[in-house]
């Protein structure tokens, strides 16, 4: 048995994180796959790191499975070692569970914040608004704006990233290539996990809620499942 | 001081294995928790309840005004004490009461906001949960005997905001950590039992199935019966076990491994009704006499004073023989009943799950392959023959895609017989069994 090998447990020891959610980062493609399938699989030691990596910026930068996902494919050996420092600790730390729900909200920003009732009836009975003053939204923009501002900041890195390999690209060539590729906007929807909607163009919002719709019934045709919503 | 008898305790169905390896042994952990005093239901701790109920476009057609009904019905349980927080979710989300208490005063004002609830667009479920969560927990923040109590009705998929299954079942088992609890409630055969079990059993809570519109009243009431009958919160098995033993949790997810122990939570404990959890231990190859010795020990939260609790620790062995005196030994019956009843709950919801993901004859050969060692198992149990009799009418349907009220079915009934739980649907509602006997 060799050290630079682990199995699914003791990955799971080393690094605070249910195998069951292991596997499940394996598959989404954030951590590498077995050498070998089957029963006792053994995985590259490496994974604790990418693991506690993942862990970190998930539960302490509030990011995404799939953003995360963006960050490891521009990210070195040293980055991801660092990022899992971050994690701490294995053992799982409990703060308030409304300190837990800030951190996924500020993940799924472009969910809007919910709506007290009164609100979305005020067009119908404006009267009610002033009759309950002490509902107040929890869900602030701050966070939003704080997130943004990260998002931002770290888009403006991964551009000068792009910029770095097109200049090492150029050194490889010797010489800049021909000025010819157009970018084209597209609107990429997942139907199943093998197929998708690609939709030339920026959509309009509403544009986009069709397709999606469209997507949806492809989904249930193909999946069978016409009566779920 | 707490007035709660919390005990464990740990068995094996056979208690020695062949000195040579791959002895299959099934290790049975039984919690207990007993309230000293009966204490009269107005003495009961004050609730904190969110509601959280879909309404998405699906939800018309007289489910949603059932769930408003049956969430009048709720409220009309609760007492000045309590809190309810009411929230709906479809492609955004509203809060209609925010941790209101349920007082005379304000019975007028809580009819009239539930009365507001209205069908409209997609399922952010996710939205909808946490908004629930968020509310709830911001009144045991403020008073931190008001865990927060959870309840999820919906009849569909999440198709808005976060909707990996997976993703969903981690956040519900982070919530359950930071003392938030959640249900479920599936609506009508449309649902995503998988999801809805996941979010339940990682929350620290029950799922539920109301087939009929009819049935969300009796069901949602059922939960609150649940609820009141809780003495023990959260409650978690821990298991240490020789490091050479390949150990397998029957039928519960969200079991896992940390610093070589092995946790399996089981969520709320009732008042006198036993909960098990089942362990499948593959011995190694040993020596003569060897001895594997398992410590158990069970912890979880008393609801009438959120004191932590811990069980004694149980010390369980195993001794390593010769062949003969392995095959001649002694099995539990009793204990071997409580086995075979889960692992057969255990094949049955794992069927259900590849039936879901389309692995047909995955699924028909997983049956088969398990129906041959149960059906060694069983022999000379009192109700083994009725056991394999059932499991082989679904290896014969398995290979076919089930009826989305089928999957449900197996799924909830046998979550029900592992969590020792009432069917809150009634009395009079047909066996998976006997559902595919008739081709449903």
């Amino acid at each position: 048995m060799s050290d630079d090998e682990l199995t699914l447990e003791e990955l799971s020891e080393r690094t605070g994180v249910e195998a069951r959610t292991l596997r499940s980062w394996v598959g989404e493609g954030l951590l590498a796959p077995p050498f070998k399938p089957g029963r006792g699989a053994r995985y590259p030691a490496s994974n604790a790191d990418r693991a506690l990596a993942v862990r970190a910026l998930k539960d302490l930068h509030g990011l995404s499975l799939s953003e995360i996902g963006r960050r490891f494919m521009m990210a070195t050996e040293d980055q991801i070692r660092e990022w899992a420092l971050e994690a701490g600790p294995t053992t799982v730390s409990t703060g308030s569970a409304r300190d837990y729900l800030r951190r996924i909200q500020t993940r799924s920003a472009t969910e809007e914040p919910p709506h007290r009732s009164m609100e979305f009836f005020a067009k119908k009975a404006p009267s009610s608004a002033s009759e309950r003053p002490s509902f107040k939204p929890r869900f602030g923009k701050p966070s939003m704006e704080s997130y943004r501002r990260a998002r931002s900041d770290e888009r403006q890195a991964e551009l000068a990233s792009i910029e770095r390999l097109i200049l090492q690209l150029e050194r490889v060539l010797e010489a800049p290539a021909p000025r010819r590729s157009r970018g084209t906007v597209w609107t990429r929807i997942s139907v199943t996990p093998d197929l998708e909607l690609s939709v030339r163009g920026d959509l309009e919002p509403r544009e986009r809620v069709l397709f999606e719709q469209l997507a949806d019934q492809f989904r249930a045709i193909l999946t069978g499942r016409a009566k779920n919503d | 001081m707490t007035d709660v008898n919390f005990t464990a305790a740990a068995a094996f169905d056979r208690k020695l294995f062949w000195e040579d390896g791959d002895s299959v042994r099934f290790l049975v952990a039984r919690l207990k928790a007993h309230r000293k005093d009966d204490r009269r239901p107005a003495e009961r701790a004050p609730l904190n309840i969110a509601l959280v109920i879909d309404a998405s476009g699906s939800m018309g057609g007289g489910k949603l005004e059932a769930a408003k009904e049956a969430a009048l019905g709720l409220a009309e349980h609760l007492t000045a004490r309590d809190r309810l927080t009411v929230v709906s979710f479809a492609s955004d989300v509203l809060v209609h009461l925010d941790g209101v208490a349920v007082t005379t005063d304000n019975a007028a004002r809580i009819r009239s906001e539930i009365s507001r609830l209205q069908t409209r667009g997609r399922t952010l479920l996710s939205g909808g949960w946490f908004a629930g969560v968020e509310c709830a927990a911001g009144i045991a923040e403020e008073d931190p005997r008001m865990t927060p109590h959870v309840i999820i009705l919906s009849d569909g998929h999440a198709n808005d905001g976060i909707v990996d299954p997976e993703e969903l079942r981690e956040h519900a088992g982070e919530l359950r950590m930071r003392g938030v609890l959640t249900s479920c409630l599936g609506i009508g055969d449309g649902y995503d039992e998988q999801l809805l079990r996941g979010i339940a059993e990682s929350g620290g809570g029950r799922l539920h199935d109301a087939e009929l519109t009819s049935e969300i009243s009796s069901v949602l009431l059922g939960e609150l019966d649940d609820i009141f009958g809780t003495v023990v919160e959260d409650a978690q098995i821990e298991l240490i076990v020789p490091t050479s033993v390949r150990v397998e949790v029957l039928g519960r997810t969200g079991s896992e491994i940390r610093d070589g122990r092995i946790l399996v939570p089981l969520g709320p404990v009732q008042n006198d009704v036993e909960r098990v959890a089942v362990l499948k231990v593959t011995c190694p190859k040993a020596r003569l006499n060897d001895e594997l010795e398992f410590a158990l020990i069970a912890n979880g939260r008393a609801v009438d004073d959120r004191t932590r609790l811990e069980t004694d620790t149980v010390l369980v062995r195993l001794i390593a023989v010769d062949g003969a005196t392995n095959t001649d030994q002694y099995r539990d019956d009793e204990i071997a009943m409580i086995v075979a009843r889960t692992w057969s709950a255990h094949i049955v919801s794992t069927a259900a799950r590849m039936n879901r993901d389309a692995a047909y004859n995955e699924a028909r050969r997983y049956v088969e392959r398990e129906l041959r060692h149960l059906c060694r198992y069983v022999e000379g149990l009192d109700q083994g023959r009725e056991m394999i009799r059932e499991l082989e009418l679904l290896a014969r349907h398995a290979g076919r895609q089930f009826s989305s009220r089928m999957r449900k079915e197996l799924v909830v009934q046998s979550s029900l017989a592992m969590e020792s739980r009432v069917d809150r649907r009634g009395m009079g509602k047909a066996a998976w069994s006997a559902r595919m006997e008739r081709g449903d």
